[in-house]
């Protein structure tokens, strides 16, 4: 058991990928980020690692992003993306979890980055914004599945499925 | 993606499984199915493939397995195990869904139906969901049984974890 990797696999006729993401709701607002060279912002969470169950997955992506221990709640959503990238077909399953973060994480409301932090090349920014479909639309938000729905999402286990013909950002 | 590649991968004993299976139930009896001498039985079922919803996964793997119409539902459940079996451990993802087999039902023959698909027998039971029939027909993942005789309303999210130290 040496090593880790990540679940994502590529095979000749495309590529399928494990993901999981955060939603965390404060105050009417959503904390998104974006690696700084993308014009598309989403949820921040990562790969699911071979061997680690997707809660697992999102405590490590916000203690190694945000630097903070989250409290991961219940799963909101999981989705059934399916989408082209850089020429490649990509089968992605996606598990979104309702996360609440500790106080001392900055909350601000005026649309400016909260906080920054490198992850391997990219430099990554967060910032809070309302929880709407129109404020998710001007930031490009993806998956666009979730604009609408993320405004909604309750307790129970949304499963949604996405297929995309055009090119798409993977977040 | 016409080419068909199963989403089961192997990295020396790791290995990553996502899989759909049905839960077909009439007359408070579940459908269980026992591939060759397994001494456990599944929920009909298998693999999804590469490009394919968990849906259309489900909806294949009855055609292929029961060649008989069939009714799929919502989706009831979904999981994450970590397991070790043959010599692997496994991280499987799974989805379940609610199915529906018109004009069937347990009629009192077992196996009920026998099958052959991809050179493997397959026997079908209908066992009753009554007192611990499910757990002694050793039905997995062993969280099935208790989630089958209290389905919730809403669809749940199971990790089910046997390694040790957890």
């Amino acid at each position: 058991m040496s090593g880790r990797y990540m679940i994502s696999y590529d095979l000749p006729p495309g590529r399928f990928n494990l993901r999981a993401a955060a939603i965390v709701p404060r105050e009417g607002h959503v904390l998104i980020h974006r690696s700084t060279v993308d014009p598309f912002w989403t949820l921040p969470g990562g790969r699911v690692e071979w061997g680690e169950s997707t809660c697992a997955t999102v405590e490590r992506e916000i203690e190694e992003e945000l630097g903070v221990t989250a409290t991961v709640g219940g799963l909101a959503a999981v989705v059934e993306n399916f989408f082209t990238y850089a020429g490649q077909r990509c089968h992605e399953l996606a598990y979104y979890f309702t996360v609440h973060l500790p106080d001392e994480f900055p909350f601000q409301t005026d649309g400016s980055i909260c906080h920054r932090c490198r992850d391997g090349s990219a430099e990554l920014e967060f910032k809070w914004i309302p929880i709407t479909a129109q404020a998710l639309d001007v930031h490009a938000f993806v998956p666009a599945i979730l604009r609408d729905r993320l405004p909604a999402l309750s307790d129970v286990v949304e499963h949604l499925v996405f297929h995309e013909e055009v090119e798409g950002p993977t977040g | 993606m016409s080419e068909r590649i199963v989403l089961s991968y192997r990295h020396g004993v790791r290995r990553f499984n996502y899989r759909v299976a049905a839960v077909i139930i009439a007359e408070g009896h579940v459908l269980v199915c026992r591939e060759d001498d397994d001494d456990y039985v599944q929920l009909p079922g298998g693999r999804v493939e590469l490009g394919e919803t968990s849906a259309d996964g489900i909806e294949r793997e009855i055609a292929e397995e029961l060649a008989m119409p069939a009714e799929i539902g919502p989706m009831i459940a979904t999981s994450e195990s970590f397991y070790r079996a043959g010599g692997e451990d496994y991280h499987e993802l799974s989805f379940f869904y609610r199915a529906h087999l018109p004009g069937q039902g347990p009629d009192g023959n077992w196996p009920w139906l026998l099958r052959h698909d991809e050179g493997h027998e397959l026997k079908f039971y209908w066992v009753s969901l009554k007192e611990d029939a499910l757990e002694a027909i050793s039905l997995l993942p062993p969280w099935l049984p208790g989630f089958l005789r209290q389905e919730p309303a809403a669809p749940v999210h199971v990790i089910h974890d046997e390694r040790a130290g957890v």
